[in-house]
């Protein structure tokens, strides 16, 4: 009878230590997970624009058009992905970016009725946009936008400084060669009432308005130290230096509107980039301009913690016109 | 080989490894959070920190408050076995706590900071509490008695109040 309770005993410290093994394996496994750092992404692309042209600006300004309408069979479709990011070398991190460009140009194509196949080959050359109708609308910005940390009219001058724009489309010419000028060669197009918006990539950005250097302009995350050491660990671990990052949005419209809308998270201000067309409808880039149209950016711009999330700053750490001349986009306009 | 231990000592230690581990464990998560580390998820961070370590200290606290108003604390041995587990057990919880805050500055994938953490590693976490619930639970509330005097030691605790 001893002996028995004694192997009952034994069983039950060999069933209790194979726990203990257990757990400590486990814990010793997720550190090990743990430690492994990603690698930071590599800067963004070079500026090389291979976007398609702008709209040829006719010399008599067209008749006013719907801003909603079925293109000409011969007008370019825009497809929802932009061919700067899918030609230039990209950064591990964008992967998943690209994918979801892909995904949006595959399924905007199949829904036109080509074959999965072509794909490739007719990603240059828009595909035919027979029977694309409503296909050709971008995706339609949130309307009234939502509410942002600094908002500031672009001056008309700025605008028409070298040449008096006749349509949407040669505003959107001007804007998108400051941009590019900028480094801002991700941006999206989206419709709004009257006229259209563009989103630029989401950025980190310095004290003074200028995007950060080098690699880190592009990096969304922590400021984790590039090289370990215990004394820059401890630093990060008591860290209060936030990080700053922002995102563009430049609305065109003759309507007047109010940012009112709920603030955006970090999440759908970095979405907006992949969820725009890579450019201006045609329909779109062929209204007239009129007195009324104005270019209107907003900033929305974002702090986050060293340790926690992002949220958005309302309202901003700056001004719109210290963002955009710190950005450079004044300066490439002419301001 | 001696298999018996006293029980009083077995839970003085096993109350001073939770106390040091999750004691200092607050004291970074304060400083953190007086400095602004957490921003504005600093309430997703002391909810977890609390739901982590306050069931179990709340247990040990509330036993030791219990033998501490008795005439006669229980002298009982306890399996040394047991004992051993219940620490073994509960420092690899308290160690993994402290990993999880300590890898943030590591963790260059992280959006949200430690939160995100936390809701990544909750599953498993959550399963190795239960252990250590399970563990100290035998090994502080063993007896029906000891449920008795627990309960008694609540019951004058509210009535002190």
């Amino acid at each position: 009878m001893h002996r028995v309770g004694h192997q009952a005993t034994v069983g039950s410290r060999r069933i209790g230590l194979g726990l203990l093994l257990g757990t400590c394996v486990a814990a010793i496994s997720f550190l090990g997970a743990c430690g492994q750092k990603e690698l930071p992404p590599p800067a963004a692309a070079p500026t090389v624009s291979t976007a398609p042209a702008a709209p040829p600006i006719n010399a008599t300004p067209p008749e006013p058009q719907p801003p909603v309408s079925s293109s000409p069979a011969s007008a370019p479709a825009p497809m929802a992905s932009n061919p700067k990011m899918a030609k230039a070398p990209e950064p591990k991190a964008d992967k998943k970016l690209e994918a979801s460009h892909e995904d949006l140009v595959h399924d905007s194509f199949l829904r036109r009725g080509a074959a999965p196949g072509a794909l490739a080959r007719a990603r240059p050359t828009p595909p035919n946009a027979a029977g694309a109708g409503a296909e050709n609308r971008a995706p339609a910005f949130p309307w009234p936008p939502p509410q942002s940390s600094a908002i500031d009219i672009i001056p008309a001058q700025l605008i028409a400084r070298a040449k008096q724009p006749k349509t949407l489309g040669d505003v959107d010419a001007i804007l998108r060669k400051a941009l590019d000028q900028s480094g801002y060669v991700s941006h999206s197009y989206y419709s709004v009432p009257g006229g259209f918006s563009i989103a630029t990539r989401l950025e980190r950005f310095d004290a003074d308005g200028r995007p950060a250097n080098g690699q880190s302009r592009w990096l969304l995350d922590n400021n984790s130290p590039q090289s370990f050491s215990l004394s820059k660990y401890i630093a990060a671990l008591f860290s209060t230096d936030p990080g700053h990052f922002r995102v563009l949005v430049f609305v065109t419209t003759d309507r007047p509107f109010a940012a009112t809308a709920a603030a955006p998270s970090r999440a759908q201000a970095e979405g907006w980039l992949a969820g725009g067309f890579n450019t201006l409808p045609r329909d779109v880039a062929a209204q007239s301009m009129n007195a009324d149209i104005t270019c209107t950016a907003l900033v929305y711009e974002f702090e986050k913690p060293p340790g926690g999330a992002a949220m958005v700053k309302r309202p901003g750490s700056l001004d719109a016109d210290r963002h955009l001349r710190g950005s450079g986009l004044l300066a490439a306009l002419g301001g | 080989m001696n298999d018996k231990m006293p029980v009083k000592r077995c839970k003085r230690v096993i109350a001073l490894v939770w106390f040091v581990g999750a004691g200092l464990l607050f004291a970074l998560l304060a400083i953190q959070s007086l400095r602004g580390y957490y921003g504005q998820s600093q309430s997703q961070v002391w909810s977890w920190y609390l739901g982590a370590v306050s069931p179990t200290l709340g247990l040990i606290v509330a036993v030791l408050a219990a033998e501490a108003m008795q005439d006669e604390p229980s002298a009982h041995p306890v399996d040394t076995f047991f004992y051993r587990i219940a620490v073994g057990v509960s420092v690899v919880y308290l160690f993994s706590l402290w990993a999880i805050v300590l890898m943030v500055p590591l963790r260059n994938d992280l959006k949200d900071g430690l939160p995100e953490l936390t809701a990544q590693e909750g599953q498993w976490l959550g399963a190795l509490q239960g252990l250590v619930t399970a563990a100290l639970g035998v090994f502080y509330v063993r007896k029906k008695e000891g449920v008795a005097k627990l309960r008694k030691a609540v019951r004058n605790t509210v009535k002190l109040e």
